[in-house]
């Protein structure tokens, strides 16, 4: 072997195979915390202590690893992961998982279990008043037999104006439209209340394996982290557009023309009336009694009474 | 470390802490705490102190200074700024969605757990404000990632002895001679990549053992990709040039020293880093060239 370049691969062989070899991998003394890695990232370590950090980092393998995870998350780039998936498994389990989902549409008749107003009284604006506004009863009728004339054409008016800014909420970058939420349930009841505000079309729950999923008018339900999902039928009139679990068996979703749904065993959904007919597109929910919508136009409503009563507001200046 | 009122209130004024209602003696304990890590226990003088702490993330500290002490408007708008970052942290360490429960799982841990003594302990108490809040959170998450990655490897089986690719290897026949030429050259290299120093030690790990680009090595190094690249170059070079001069003092001869070359190109060398955790493809994952990361 002449070629220096081949001997020049043979040292990349070489170092790599004594790089991984020659590094300590538990954690010591002298291991940086995340607050040390933070700070040589972003060129917070003076000198001395930055000497200090990259003379441990070259021979630790566990920080260089913490190193490494950051470098790819700052760039975007994936972090390998430890994937256990196994030949059949790869295609067998999304088929089945579809066969399932199939199964379970045929399966369910697809009825409006929930009632919905046979009339839809639209109330004046209140914001000026700030006075609670009383929910509409909400007769044992579907939405679609009951609507009258009238209230299809403001409906449907009321969509045409709100679309729009519907839209652009729906569509707006993670940034400025959060994903679902979820927390840990050792969080308080206002880091709860905080974290089940959603505007994604994925709810998650305080319990990891508890989850649902909104497609168009539906909702999924998963008991299993989201690898098999129940169809669960809600008899929503309208396009589903966000959700909210503050526990694993409580969800409010919202969507368009003043949809609100409540479930508080995770299982069965009822229609909670709503004062007016506009687009909701987002929730945030404290409990099964406490929520606030957000209204596509700007607007938000809170209920402490799960939706006998709605206080209107302006949107909270976040 | 006391720290003086007026510093405190001078950073505070930077931090724009009244927006968040960040409580003071809080906000001047997080100066406190910070300073006394960067300086490492020594006394810096007034004018070295100021420096450091007008240096600071100012306005990320004070904003964890609040939501440590329950703010509900500071609450809101770290959750609503962050967790768009943290998710997207999340989902770059696992695509498949797997450590966003490792995300949602630290607003409880930032938000504080009470102890047996009735106080609530935040993680924001070891934010000390020298990094962004944003790559903080991103290296806690990382940090929490890596220790569950561990904990899954440490209860992983040990592989079968009559598995085949046990079997496999123990049915290799090794050329002595070749075994011999391996072992002088990698204890060569090992003595090599220890006389390095620090920072090129830091240059070849991240690229040769963490297998990042050069920008992204760049990156960790504060150095432009370029000069990793030729950080690298010359380093290797040194390298090359230690290896060869030991294994002639180790009584090699030109022939030898090609030979002791031609084993570790031909040896399919040890799993990476990576591979190694991939226990599903260990014995496909051999480790190959590293391809040009220039990207």
């Amino acid at each position: 072997m002449a070629n220096s370049r081949e001997r020049d691969e043979s040292i990349e062989r070489l170092l790599r195979q004594s790089l991984n070899d020659s590094q300590r991998a538990g954690a010591t003394d002298e291991c940086l915390d995340a607050e040390v890695v933070a700070a040589m990232i972003d060129g917070g370590l003076p000198g001395p202590a930055l000497a200090a950090a990259q003379s441990h980092v070259a021979d630790c393998a566990r920080c260089q690893s913490l190193i490494g995870a950051m470098a790819r998350i700052d760039s975007g780039a994936p972090v390998e992961t430890v994937r256990r998936v196994h030949g059949w498994l790869t295609w067998a389990v999304p088929l089945a998982a579809a066969a399932a989902g199939v199964a379970v549409w045929v399966a369910v008749p697809h009825r409006n279990d929930v009632p919905a107003p046979q009339t839809i009284e639209v109330r004046r604006r209140a914001e000026e008043q700030n006075v609670p506004v009383a929910a509409p009863p909400v007769p044992a009728e579907t939405f679609s037999d009951a609507k009258s004339k009238k209230d299809e054409e403001l409906a449907s008016q009321l969509r045409r104006e709100t679309k729009q800014s519907a839209d652009a909420a729906l569509s707006a970058p993670a940034e400025n439209a959060p994903a679902a939420r979820s927390v840990n349930e050792r969080g308080p009841a206002r880091l709860n209340a905080t974290l089940a505000e959603a505007a994604g079309l994925d709810i998650l729950s305080p319990d990891p394996m508890v989850r649902w999923r909104i497609a168009g008018s539906t909702v999924q339900r998963s008991t299993d982290g989201g690898v098999r999902w129940e169809l669960q039928p809600t008899g929503a009139p309208a396009e589903l557009t966000a959700g909210a679990a503050p526990s694993a068996s409580t969800v409010w979703i919202v969507g368009r023309a003043g949809v609100v749904l409540l479930s508080t065993d995770g299982r069965t959904w009822r229609r909670v009336p709503f004062p007016e007919i506009t687009d909701l597109s987002g929730v945030r929910a404290r409990d099964a009694r406490s929520v606030s919508v957000m209204a596509a136009d700007g607007r938000s409503f809170s209920t402490t009474d799960a939706g006998a009563t709605w206080v209107p507001r302006p949107l909270q200046d976040f | 470390m006391r720290i003086d009122r007026t510093l405190v209130e001078r950073c505070y004024g930077q931090a724009k802490g009244e927006r968040w209602r960040a409580p003071k003696d809080r906000f001047a304990r997080a100066l406190e705490t910070s300073a006394e890590h960067a300086f490492a226990g020594r006394s810096p003088q007034a004018r070295e102190l100021e420096r450091y702490l007008t240096s600071l993330h100012l306005e990320d500290l004070a904003l964890a200074c609040a939501c440590a002490a329950g703010d509900d408007a500071a609450w809101e708008h770290f959750v609503l700024t962050r967790r768009p970052v943290l998710y997207r942290a999340a989902d770059a360490l696992d695509a498949t969605g797997g450590s966003r429960d490792l995300a949602d799982a630290l607003y409880g841990e930032l938000f504080g757990l009470r102890g047996s003594d009735g106080d609530r302990q935040s993680l924001f108490r070891y934010f000390h404000g020298r990094s962004s809040l944003t790559t903080w959170l991103r290296a806690v998450l990382a940090q929490r990632y890596l220790d569950r990655l561990r904990a899954s490897q440490r209860s992983e089986p040990l592989p079968d002895e009559e598995s085949a690719s046990a079997l496999r290897a123990s049915s290799e026949t090794i050329e002595p001679e070749r075994e011999r030429y391996l072992q002088l050259i990698r204890a060569a290299m090992k003595r090599a990549t220890a006389d390095l120093p620090a920072r090129d030690r830091l240059r070849l790990a991240c690229y040769y053992a963490q297998e990042l680009t050069l920008a992204q090595t760049g990156k960790v190094l504060c150095e432009h990709e370029a000069t990793v690249s030729r950080g690298l170059a010359r380093t290797r070079a040194t390298i090359r040039k230690t290896l060869e001069r030991d294994l002639r003092t180790a009584g090699l001869t030109d022939d030898e020293i090609v030979r002791c070359f031609e084993c570790v190109s031909e040896d399919a060398g040890p799993l990476s880093v990576h591979d190694m955790l991939d226990t599903g493809t260990k014995d496909s994952a051999r480790k190959k060239t590293v391809p040009d990361r220039s990207a």
